[in-house]
């Protein structure tokens, strides 16, 4: 039985806008990225999931359980961090989270105790005593994160989770999501714009595209080799790519990138001899990917993001 | 970035801390296994903490300023009242005294709602705007409560904040005329009919007031706004009696003056108390007694429902 | 988490596009508010192409950028556009165009309207054909007539540029502008400021966003605690912090007997053989990467795969602001 089960999922809003339209999709436990175009109705689908919103036909299911009906039992075992600005500043963090954790039906000490866990797991030391208002963005989101884990959930529900972070800060944010999924089991919906966060974190896909499924696959299946080997010198490619022709390859130069379609093996010997022979500098040699953007590429922008 | 605290090896058996041996605990991160209480423990619990944040505690010492000076402005009346009447007491003088002290459970209502109103300017808005200023809503939404019970549990919060502040004074006072009484068992039955009259009294006061606060800072997030609007709501509606009795006569102002809360619960008050109405203008308006308790109820429970109404409404 | 020291190497810039009179320079650049120091003693040079600028949160990026505008007086030292001083000069304004990071747009505009706003402030002769111009640039068209409130944020950011290139500046600024943008917004992003830097348009972008950074700029400028940490190509900076052994992975059909043939290379000072992996040390990347081909052909082993472990931006940028 799968985690989530969404069955012909509809949600119009009053005025006619269609956030959804027609999702059907089943969800198993792992760590799984939604991307999509803004309207694209991931925040929508994220407040379904959580009964917030009430869907206009279709059916979801979280563990089982009917979000229209069942919503505070799926509640108690989800948790959540809304890509908004959501904490009051004049309280401490311990005092916010241990409140939000019996806000999700733990008993007093037992909120106490899992705050004081949840906020040394997510790194927040001394500065957990003070006031909020007094944190930096990166502090914060920490406090938004463990409040959405204080209860143990399940199903961890992340919006944006790295809006407004520093590279440093991204990076730590991106490891504490990988280690919630990957270490204390717990499933992980990451809604992101950023491909390459997702790419970086995720071993499940779901791409939705004006309210309707675009394709929902292991993240592998998006990033599949593609017959093309990159060869990266750190000079000299006009040489290589003749040297390669001189073989009989067909060869495009991009760039720092000499790029040479390959059916079987031979390619490499003469790419390693070629570049050998001309004493070049070779700094990569892989096979091109597809990355994760072609699924949001229009055919015309396609040459701008072209990878170098 | 902080490196997981993943042990390299767990104890089962318990280890002796001294004496050969040791063992390493795991510090890594912990299911949780307990009690998951639900929906009417999580209401219970923000109810609580609605009832202590109405007195600003657990946020610093600046929240705790108003409410601390507008409590014990209520309770000090009772406090020199019962203090006036032991030395009274002690001097002979109790009965002289006895009906010329303005403190009495009757008047009291009139001592203090000003100082409640005033609580309901200040503390309202942060029950129910702080969320809403900061988006919190959404963190209690995904949760294991409702958007009534929410709702509910806030409003009720202010309200128990509200008795405490409006009753405290009424039991100090009724504890210290038992006491300054001749002989106790004396002194109760004396002082014991007022009780239900000023518990009732200030259930309501407390119940319509905390209503009308609640309601309007649920609507009015920004704090200054909803601050000037229930004080607004306090004065305008008396003023706007008076005007009509003025020009228009009884009957009209007769109707409009049940949209008055301040007038309400001096009516009702008096009804209770079986007192005269200071107001001359209500005192004309000769309103019976129960009409003013029913239409302080009717408007607790109207406000209550509206309350709710807007948070099962807010998009978030 | 702060330690102050910066990485040990200095780098000079030495991007080959600029000309004698750089599109965008910086002098000696301080500013200060009180005893708070902005940005210290900034030196650089910019010409036309796509630069990033980097930097942790708090570092003075967007004190520079609105420097390098002119919204700012230098505390100390110059900026110089078209190697004339920027600040107080009405007509050095015609030549910059900043697209600021905060919402600066009226709701009930709409697009064209506030993009001929802007024209208007900066005197054009003909305000409504240069905002047509802008707009059609960005691709609102179909939208122009739209009151801003209605836009998505992609299109409230593409309106923003319209408005700072309306004059068609020479040197136009980003504070973050692909934030709250989705992949599709991203990528139409990247792609107009592909095609303006081509048409000649310098341009200085801020991100946090270092993957994109990397796709996008040719150069970058890393601003840590108000100073420049490093300027230039990001792979030339990684070649230049030669205190750093650089780690290469190689798939190859013999990992232990390239591995062994490598250890006898004077440029190799470490191998490490893993599943279906080999990893090597080296301290010298010039003379190594012209090594690994050769001895892999000496040894008759097929190279699938070859790559350093850090040479994204990603770990430079870490090495730089180290702490």
């Amino acid at each position: 039985m799968p985690l989530i089960v969404l069955r012909d999922l509809t949600k119009r809003y009053p005025g006619g806008v269609v956030a959804l339209d027609g999702l059907t999709l089943d969800l198993e436990p792992g760590i799984i990225g939604l991307v999509g175009s803004n309207g694209a109705g991931k925040s929508t689908l994220l407040k379904i999931l959580l009964g917030l919103l009430e869907p206009t036909s279709g059916s979801v299911e979280v563990m089982g359980m009917d979000v229209r009906g069942q919503g505070i039992a799926i509640r108690q075992l989800v948790g959540y961090m809304p890509e908004v600005d959501a904490l009051p500043p004049d309280v401490s963090a311990t005092d916010f989270v241990s409140h939000m954790a019996q806000m999700s039906g733990l008993p007093a000490p037992a909120a106490r105790e899992r705050t004081a866990e949840v906020l040394r797991h997510v790194g927040l030391y001394e500065e957990r005593y003070r006031a909020i208002g007094g944190y930096s963005t990166g502090m914060r989101q920490r406090v938004k994160l463990a409040q959405a884990l204080v209860h143990d959930p399940r199903v961890l529900l992340l919006d944006e989770p790295t809006n407004g972070l520093d590279p440093a800060g991204r990076d730590e944010m991106l490891a504490l999501v990988r280690r919630t999924g990957a270490e204390f089991g717990i499933t992980v919906i990451l809604a992101s714009h950023l491909l390459g966060e997702i790419e970086r974190v995720c071993d499940f896909l779901v791409a939705i595209n004006g309210g309707r499924l675009l394709r929902a696959a292991p993240l592998g299946d998006f990033t599949e080799r593609t017959g093309y080997l990159a060869v990266e010198v750190e000079e000299g490619q006009e040489l290589l790519a003749r040297a390669l022709e001189a073989r009989g390859l067909r060869v495009v130069v991009n760039g720092r990138t000499v790029v040479v379609p390959i059916a079987d093996d031979r390619p490499y010997d003469q790419v390693r001899d070629a570049i050998a022979e001309l004493d070049l500098p070779l700094v990569r040699l892989e096979q091109r990917r597809h990355g994760l953007e072609d699924l949001f590429a229009d055919p015309d922008t396609l040459t701008a993001g072209a990878p170098r | 970035m902080t490196e997981p605290l993943r042990p390299t090896t767990i104890s089962v058996a318990p280890t002796a801390a001294t004496g050969p041996g040791g063992s390493i605990y795991d510090l890594g991160y912990q299911s949780y296994n307990g009690a998951r209480l639900g929906r009417r423990a999580a209401a219970t619990a923000l109810y609580r903490y609605a009832f202590r944040e109405a007195f600003g505690v657990g946020r610093g010492g600046r929240a705790k300023i108003a409410p601390l000076i507008l409590g014990g402005l209520a309770i000090l009346p009772a406090i020199l009242a019962v203090v006036v009447a032991a030395l009274a007491a002690q001097a002979g003088a109790g009965d002289a005294l006895e009906g010329r002290v303005p403190v009495r459970y009757e008047t009291y209502h009139g001592l203090t709602v000003t100082l409640l109103m005033l609580f309901c300017a200040a503390q309202a808005p942060e029950l129910f705007g702080r969320d809403q200023r900061y988006g919190v809503l959404p963190l209690y939404f995904s949760r294991a409560l409702t958007r009534t019970d929410y709702a509910i549990a806030k409003v009720a919060g202010l309200m128990s904040a509200l008795l405490v502040v409006d009753l405290l004074p009424q039991l100090i006072l009724f504890v210290g005329r038992v006491l300054v009484a001749p002989d106790p068992i004396t002194g109760l039955h004396q002082e014991a009919p007022a009780v239900p009259r000023f518990v009732l009294q200030c259930l309501l006061t407390a119940g319509l007031l905390g209503g009308i606060a609640g309601l309007i800072a649920a609507w009015t997030p920004r704090r200054a706004y909803a601050t000037a609007m229930i004080i607004g709501a306090s004065i305008i509606p008396p003023i706007v009696v008076a005007l009509v009795a003025s020009l228009n006569g009884g009957d009209t102002a007769r109707i409009i003056i049940l949209l008055s809360p301040g007038d309400i619960l001096d009516g009702a008050n008096a009804w209770l108390f079986g007192s005269r109405v200071d107001n001359p203008i209500l005192a004309s308006l000769d309103i019976p007694g129960p009409l003013f308790i029913a239409t302080a109820l009717a408007g607790a429970v109207a406000t209550v429902a509206l309350t709710v109404r807007r948070y099962r409404r807010i998009v978030l | 988490m702060t330690e102050t020291a910066l990485a040990p190497t200095t780098v000079t810039t030495q991007t080959p596009t600029i000309p004698a009179v750089p599109a965008l320079a910086a002098q000696h650049v301080s500013r200060w508010y009180g005893n708070v120091v902005a940005i210290n003693d900034v030196t650089f040079a910019l010409g036309p192409g796509v630069t990033g600028l980097l930097g942790p949160n708090g570092a003075g990026k967007t004190t520079l950028l609105h420097l390098l505008a002119g919204l700012l007086r230098p505390s100390a030292g110059e900026v110089l556009v078209e190697g004339e001083t920027a600040w107080q000069r009405p007509a050095m304004y015609r030549r910059i165009g900043l697209v600021p990071e905060r919402e600066s747009v009226h709701p009930y505009l709409t697009g064209f309207e506030f993009v001929r706003l802007n024209a208007q402030l900066q005197g054009l002769p003909d305000a409504t054909a240069a905002a047509r111009r802008a707009i059609a640039t960005v691709e609102l068209e179909d939208v122009a007539d739209r009151p801003v409130g209605t836009y998505s944020k992609g299109m409230r950011q593409r309106t923003k540029l319209a408005g700072a290139l309306v004059h068609d500046p020479s040197v136009l600024l980003l504070d973050e502008p692909f934030n709250g943008l989705d992949p599709r917004q991203r990528l139409h992003m990247m792609s107009l400021l592909t095609t303006m830097a081509e048409a000649g348009t310098t341009i200085l972008f801020s991100s946090h966003i270092l993957e994109e950074v990397e796709r996008l700029a040719e150069a970058v400028l890393v601003v840590y605690a108000g100073r420049l940490a490093a300027a230039g190509d990001f792979r030339s900076i990684r070649r230049l912090m030669t205190d750093r052994p650089h780690t290469f992975l190689v798939r190859s059909s013999d990992d232990r007997r390239l591995a062994t043939a490598l250890l006898a290379d004077p440029t190799v000072f470490g191998a490490e053989l893993g599943l279906d992996l080999l990893s090597v040390r080296t301290s010298d990347f010039a003379a190594f990467t012209r090594a690994l081909p050769r001895v892999a052909r000496d040894q008759g082993v097929t190279l699938f795969e070859v790559g350093p472990t850090d040479d994204s931006l990603e770990s430079v940028f870490s090495y730089l602001v180290r702490r």
